[in-house]
């Protein structure tokens, strides 16, 4: 829109600035992936005893 | 036909596509689509925006400083020479912005409608 051959003149410069310094929103983040429907892991799959459960087999 | 129609509005294209979102299909899809433009998007707008702090920055001294000063003027004929730089080097640079904030938008819509969703599942497990 600013003609690039100007000269110095400030009515010039602020014309620059107030087209260049658009205040801009901060960049979307990511979407992250859906919850699951059951967690992952259970608190205490760590422990040994864990092959003691049983899933309904 | 055409009754459902708005009038001839400026309502963005994605807005009429993307609408609210009630499967897990219809979640993926989104996402999909949101992810496809997202690099897209990201580029742009870290180039945008480091185009505008730093005229921001230069906008900020000029106002510390008193017209007429050397300082003033230095400040001034950095401007123009940024300015030019950029219109050398992107002379797209007005469609990148036009492009990043229709994006913005566009991603913010696609985002908003699978987080409103998010949430209505999450309150069906109540």
């Amino acid at each position: 829109p600013i003609d690039g051959s100007m000269g110095g003149d400030a009515s010039c410069v602020d014309e620059i600035l107030k087209e260049m310094t658009q205040v801009w929103p901060p960049p979307l983040t990511a979407i992250h992936t859906p919850c699951k429907t059951e967690p992952s892991k259970f608190p205490f799959s760590t422990s040994k005893d864990a092959q003691h459960l049983s899933f309904g087999a | 036909v055409h009754s459902t129609e708005l009038p001839v509005s400026a309502k963005p294209d994605y807005i009429a596509k993307y609408t609210a979102v009630i499967s897990m299909d219809q979640r993926q899809l989104y996402k999909d689509d949101f992810n496809a433009e997202y690099d897209e998007y990201r580029i742009l707008h870290a180039r945008v925006e480091s185009i505008a702090r730093r005229f921001t920055q230069l906008d900020t001294k000029c106002r510390k400083l008193a017209p007429g000063t050397k300082e003033y003027k230095e400040v001034h004929v950095q401007v123009l020479q940024e300015y030019k730089n950029i219109k050398q080097h992107s002379p797209n640079y007005y469609e990148e912005k036009q492009r990043c904030e229709y994006l913005h938008n566009k991603l913010a819509h696609i985002k908003r409608l699978i987080a409103d969703f998010d949430k209505r599942k999450a309150q069906s497990w109540l």
